[in-house]
């Protein structure tokens, strides 16, 4: 089953959505802050990271443009999730090249599910 | 015979000289009357005059005039005060040199919309709440809440205008603390409330918990009623935004039609669910008060993301409240205007809740609505994003004849 990458700096949030994608069979690791994030991606090589913006240490924006440029994690598919919801920001994450952007707000726990899998079947 | 023409000739002369008298003495008294009465009227005046020096004086809020060259004719004390410009400098000046006007995003009011102007041309008053200015001779900038009211003589033509202004920059202060308090308390509150619908989401997940019935219908109740917190604390932020003034608009040329299709599509779900239509009519006539509009574009000029939300408020309330029949939505066009009409046939509105109906946390209160979810912020919000688009809405009800909810946008001018 695939591998997933899960970047969030809320303890609860990230025990959710861990809890969630181990119930739908995925492996699951986990990051809370972008310096994190950035070393347990080059380490555990994850099929899909999914990525919280408003971080400390590193912003999501800038791990998302290192991945992009380091060799081992550029091709890795990113689902940016985060509560930044103006159209400035989206056009940022897609710029910088996420597959997708979720905005906290507007989707429901099984909508993050869904689009995880719709991601990873491209 | 001589005596007797002699005595003849002095009662003649005494005559003429009683009726010469008499003249004279009462020309005198009219003369004196006159002057009588022109004193009182002088005097009458010069207490007119001095009342109104001491109106202008005592007042506590600016006052100014300008002619009809809107050069200032009148600067009260309190104007002094609180501009900062003395009388003697300032009459005699444009008023835009003294009082540079600027709106809440910096534009200049005095250039583009002088109230003074629009006061004469529409001959009603106009009242601001939104506009500053920078203190004479110094850096402070002054919000104030003015009104300005055109001047006539008797004859009922313009002869200048008078602005009364009040000094509001702390009462603002105040406000945008209070909206900023709002709005950290919506944000730190969103974590929480996120992390407990999640929590319960897994609780009812059968992947993850085995629970009993009663177990899991308390827990979708409860998932109900995270579900609507989440919702009122998105409304809050939308509102806290808008009166911060930072919803950033993205106006393009749309056809409101394809949008009003594709809302309809997208809650066509909902509607089957509950058993009551919901459809979208075509288009009767471009044809409105005489004013044919054929060869141009339907399209109107507003953020498209914006309307859609007001549609989808608008057909979702619509659903909410309506149990037989359903909903429907028409558009109509004229000159300047796209009128997009959302009629249900369900429960109505009083005439009291139809008063209150846009206002901030209004809810209809009566018991067929306290079943219902709502935060009672969806048609405040509707209501802001509309006028900020540059159309109005309004609404016609009758209590259990259903509601049809109006709105108009600019239509765009290709």
């Amino acid at each position: 089953m695939a591998k997933l990458l899960l970047v969030e700096d809320d303890m609860a949030l990230r025990d959710i959505y861990s809890t969630r994608f181990l119930a739908e069979g995925y492996e699951v690791v986990t990051a809370s802050d972008g310096e994190q994030a950035l070393t347990v991606a080059v380490k555990e090589k994850p099929d899909l990271i999914l990525l919280d913006i408003m971080m400390p240490k590193i912003s999501g924006f800038d791990v998302l443009d290192i991945l992009r440029t380091t060799p081992e994690t550029k091709n890795c598919k990113v689902v940016i999730m985060t509560a930044l919801s103006q159209p400035a920001d989206i056009d940022k994450g897609k710029m910088l090249g996420a597959d997708e952007y979720l905005v906290k707000s507007q989707v429901t726990l099984t909508d993050v599910v869904n689009k995880v899998k719709e991601v990873l079947s491209k | 015979m001589i005596l007797y023409l002699t005595f003849g000739f002095i009662v003649l002369a005494f005559l003429i000289l009683l009726i010469i008298s008499l003249f004279l003495f009462f020309k005198y008294k009219k003369n004196n009357q006159e002057i009588v009465s022109l004193r009182n009227l002088k005097d009458s005046l010069t207490a007119n005059e001095s009342k109104e020096n001491t109106l202008l004086l005592s007042i506590a809020d600016g006052v100014y005039m300008v002619d009809m060259e809107r050069n200032l004719t009148i600067f009260n004390p309190t104007a002094e005060v609180m501009t900062g410009w003395g009388r003697k400098e300032a009459v005699g000046l444009k008023c835009w040199t003294v009082m540079n006007l600027k709106d809440e995003q910096d534009n200049s009011v005095c250039q583009k919309d002088c109230p003074a102007l629009k006061a004469w041309r529409s001959s009603k008053n106009v009242i601001r709440d939104d506009t500053c200015f920078i203190r004479h001779r110094g850096s402070k900038s002054i919000q104030i809440s003015s009104s300005y009211a055109p001047i006539r003589d008797s004859s009922g033509n313009y002869r200048g205008a008078i602005c009364v202004f009040r000094d509001i920059t702390q009462k603002k202060e105040i406000e945008r603390s209070k909206i900023e308090f709002v709005s950290t308390a919506s944000h730190e509150l969103r974590t929480p409330v996120t992390a407990l619908e999640g929590y319960i989401s897994l609780a009812k997940n059968e992947k993850i918990c085995q629970i009993d019935t009663k177990a899991k219908e308390y827990l979708e109740k409860a998932h109900q009623v995270a579900l609507g917190m989440s919702d009122l604390i998105k409304n809050l932020l939308t509102i806290t935004k808008m009166e911060e003034a930072e919803i950033p608009l993205n106006i393009t040329n749309f056809s409101i039609h394809e949008l009003a299709g594709e809302a309809v599509e997208a809650l066509q779900q909902s509607a089957q669910d509950k058993g009551v239509y919901l459809k979208l009519n075509e288009v009767q006539s471009q044809e409105v008060r005489g004013e044919t509009t054929i060869g141009r574009s339907l399209n109107v000029t507003a953020d498209k993301e914006k309307v859609r939300e007001v549609l989808y408020n608008l057909i979702e309330n619509g659903l909410k409240f309506t149990q037989e029949g359903g909903v429907s939505i028409s558009i109509t066009y004229d000159k300047d205007f796209a009128t997009v009409c959302v009629a249900d046939t369900g429960i109505g509105i009083s005439a009291d809740g139809q008063q209150h109906i846009f206002e901030k946390f209004y809810r209809v209160d009566n018991t067929a609505t306290r079943e219902t979810r709502g935060t009672g912020l969806g048609l405040f919000i509707t209501r802001s994003l509309i006028e900020v688009s540059g159309g109005q809405i309004w609404l016609e009800s009758q209590g259990g004849k259903g509601t049809k909810f109006y709105f108009t946008l600019p239509r765009s001018i290709d």
